[in-house]
């Protein structure tokens, strides 16, 4: 993809496409701004007051996220996957891979306390997924996609989903299911 | 009179790095109007390529570290020719503003009790870059880009701006600007304007700055009556790749000349035995076999000459290529592959191994690199008030490489991505407080807007003329090899009034096309910036008769006190690109005695 070296093609004639997901503003150059609209969607961090000396986390618990945030944003994970590259109307309701490792990142976060599994079910179309890898295989940051964010990240959305204790306690407790608009702004320190 | 497309704000922000977008969460806070434009995608800035990390004195490795031992760091590192308040504040500030990137979701790599770990830098007394492996700045912009997503700013993407535009009264008011992707011009009335548009490398043929880095912001806030200081200091790395181009820029760490690597000329020679001054002559090795001694056991022999300072190495460097003895591309050959073994470099040198061979399919293990000296940063820019970040230019204020001061004659490694947060919250403070105050524009100058309008469409009539790419890469290749890493007068002198001959090249391309993604235009309207940048460098490298940080005279090697009293300050009067640039001695803040005594301690 973006990382193919001329001096590995055959000989010959190169044909070069823009990508198919997103529409054509001129030669090879595409509308993304997909993308930044589902961006808008995520509901940010939450976490507790910040403690005297800064929060304490451990590698080892920052690590999976880390991952994630290697992402630069090419968007090549969108273009590859089938269900927004070949069904545009699923766009509405398709927040794509690159969003879903952000929510992923977001709920591993160990110091975060929002909950957006209802939200990635309900509105971010994770179920659409089916795990065909075609976003991992192209990632030039060898993040793994689909392994380590979409995968996890179901069968939390699943417990939530259809764990009647889970239900119940949703029921009683009502976790906080915000949105971006009213996420809090969080004073300097 | 047109009607342009139009939008209003309390305060623009013009650049989405680091400082910027931090700018704009400050400014947002505050409850005002914000939107921020950028040429390029939210979250492409060139804050990404910073690597090391984040420096701020928050102790969690060396309990012993505090703001006073890096306030004297960052005046040493900068040869006291910083702007002292602004090294201050930094210092004094950074922790807080790395701790409330962790509020926003920054994930840093910790230290064994959970805290965030910091590592050791050059220039640095105590380890505290905080950081995440290697890829730091793309975490900072990563983390403002989402919060700054979260509170719903506006940002107009791939929007480039013309030119600043002021009211009636002289007071910076907005800008003018046109969106890439369709060519149509757009204006943008705000009763304050933040500059944070970065660097300036691209005027140079071999630069680590990505495509944006063309100066438009230093050169938009001297045409609106700011001053530009310090352009003269600007940091050259001496071995970034010079081939294949599509790794040119990229650099090459010290660390391949420490383990082994060695400097070769296209005589196959190794150089740097000739260029031992004699005050590192007690400590150099005579011979290769002497240098080659010293990597396995320190004790064997001397230092090879490969690891003299970095100006040293550079000097000798541009003495070879400029005698027609560098490589085929304009560098030198850094080798290593005849030196070690194909086991023991992708052992010591993983990254630089992978990064060769999967951008530019070049076997470091096998293969000897084309390098020379490459820009890299630009310490020299906009006067700037250090509490507020306000310009001499009414309503206008600007952060992060945009702006002059902070680092002095030469920035220390993870003092940049701090300077970032540090003053682009002062300038989002600075900006909303006169917003607040009554004072602000309200009007733009239409005048001033269809001039710079005009201007920019005046290619498209002529019938025939130059082609941008071709001024473009001559100049290039003209400031690379006259105001390069080693100046000298005549060279200064010669580049001064081929300066003169571009400005008139400028003023007739030709460019063909539509106005929709035209690359040719898009160029075309950076290279008035690009020049204005490159005749203040030239201008402050020409009067700085002293060797000092970032700026390297061969014909003046030492420092020389009396330069250590005043920055080099450039203003224009016309207001246009090509006005004549006034340049005065404008004497350094003074510092007070308990700061001064700092400088003296030995922590």
């Amino acid at each position: 993809m973006c990382m193919t070296r001329m001096d590995q093609l055959p000989e010959g004639e190169v044909t070069v496409t823009p990508m198919k997901t997103f529409p054509i503003i001129r030669d090879l150059v595409t509308d993304v701004s997909f993308n930044y609209v589902q961006a808008q969607k995520v509901p940010a961090l939450l976490p507790p007051p910040m403690p005297e000396g800064g929060y304490r986390m451990f590698q080892e618990d920052v690590e999976r996220g880390q991952e994630f945030r290697k992402c630069i944003e090419c968007f090549l994970c969108q273009d590859v996957c089938h269900v927004i590259r070949d069904h545009e109307d699923n766009k509405a309701s398709y927040s794509g891979p690159r969003f879903f490792i952000r929510y992923a990142e977001l709920e591993m976060h160990p110091l975060d306390q929002n909950d957006r599994r209802h939200l990635v079910r309900e509105e971010m179309g994770l179920g659409y997924c089916n795990i065909t890898k075609c976003c991992t295989e192209v990632c030039p940051e060898h993040i793994h996609i689909t392994d380590n964010a979409i995968i996890p990240l179901k069968e939390r959305v699943v417990d939530v989903a259809y764990d009647p204790v889970a239900w119940l306690g949703r029921k009683i407790l009502r976790r906080t299911n915000r949105s971006a608009a009213d996420a809090d702004v969080q004073p300097a320190p | 009179m047109t009607d342009y497309e139009h939008h209003e704000y309390d305060v623009l922000i013009i650049g989405a790095g680091g400082a910027g977008l931090r700018a704009a969460i400050e400014a947002k806070q505050r409850g005002l109007s914000v939107g921020i434009v950028t040429k390029s995608l939210l979250g492409k800035a060139h804050t990404v390529m910073a690597e090391g990390g984040m420096a701020a004195a928050m102790g969690n490795v060396y309990p012993e570290d505090n703001w006073k031992v890096h306030f004297r760091d960052t005046m040493r590192g900068g040869k006291y020719l910083n702007n002292y308040r602004m090294a201050e504040l930094h210092a004094k500030e950074s922790p807080d503003r790395v701790w409330e990137l962790e509020q926003w979701g920054a994930l840093f790599d910790r230290t064994k009790d959970g805290k965030i770990l910091q590592r050791d830098f050059g220039g640095h007394r105590y380890a505290r870059l905080a950081h995440v492996g290697d890829r730091t700045g793309l975490e900072l912009i990563r983390t403002l880009q989402q919060k700054v997503v979260s509170m719903g700013t506006d940002v107009y993407m791939e929007c480039k701006v013309l030119k600043l535009v002021h009211d009636a009264d002289g007071r910076v008011a907005g800008c003018v600007a046109y969106w890439r992707p369709s060519g149509e011009f757009v204006t943008f009335g705000a009763k304050s304007v933040i500059l944070a548009t970065g660097g300036t490398g691209k005027s140079w043929k071999f630069t680590s700055n990505s495509w944006e880095g063309t100066g438009d912001g230093h050169a938009m806030a001297l045409w609106a009556g700011a001053q530009l200081i310090d352009m003269e200091c600007i940091q050259f790395h001496p071995t970034g790749m010079v081939w294949p181009h599509s790794v040119r820029g990229l650099l090459v760490t010290e660390g391949v000349r420490g383990d082994g690597g060695v400097l070769r000329n296209s005589e196959g020679k190794r150089f740097m035995f000739n260029y031992v001054a004699d005050m590192f002559r007690a400590e150099t090795a005579e011979t290769e076999e002497e240098a080659d001694k010293w990597y396995d056991d320190h004790t064997a022999g001397r230092r090879p000459p490969e690891l003299l300072p970095r100006d040293e190495v550079a000097r000798a460097i541009n003495t070879e290529v400029k005698a027609g003895r560098g490589s085929p591309h304009g560098g030198v050959f850094l080798d290593i592959a005849s030196r070690r073994s194909p086991e023991f470099i992708r052992r010591r040198l993983p990254s630089m191994y992978h990064q060769f061979m999967e951008l530019a399919g070049v076997d470091i293990t096998t293969d000897p690199m084309e390098i020379g000296p490459t820009c890299h940063y630009i310490m020299g820019g906009v006067k700037v008030d250090a509490e507020t970040a306000a310009t001499l230019a009414p309503g206008l204020f600007a952060a992060g490489e945009v702006a002059g001061g902070m680092h002095g004659a030469n920035r220390l490694g993870g003092n940049s991505l701090s300077d970032l947060v540090v003053f682009g919250k002062r300038a989002g403070m600075g900006a909303a407080d006169y917003v607040e105050s009554g004072q602000a524009a309200t009007t733009l100058d239409m005048g001033e807007v269809e001039a710079a309008v005009k201007e920019a469409l005046a290619p498209f009539d002529r019938a025939s003329g130059e082609n941008p790419y071709d001024i473009q890469r001559d100049l290039q290749e003209m400031m690379q090899v006259n105001v390069g890493i080693i100046r000298t007068a005549s060279e200064l002198e010669f580049a001064a009034t081929e300066l003169d001959k571009f400005t008139e090249r400028v003023k007739n391309i030709a460019v063909k096309g539509g106005r929709a993604y035209n690359p040719g235009w898009n160029l075309t309207t950076d290279l008035p910036a690009m020049l204005t940048v490159c005749r203040t460098v030239t201008r402050g490298a020409t009067l700085r008769k002293e060797s000092r940080g970032g700026h390297t005279r061969e014909d003046f090697p030492a420092a020389d006190p009396a330069f250590a009293k005043f920055n080099f300050a450039h203003s224009t009067n016309g207001g246009n690109w090509d006005s004549p640039i006034d340049t005065v001695e404008s004497p350094l803040l003074e510092m007070p005695d308990d700061l001064k005594a700092l400088l003296e301690e030995d922590h």
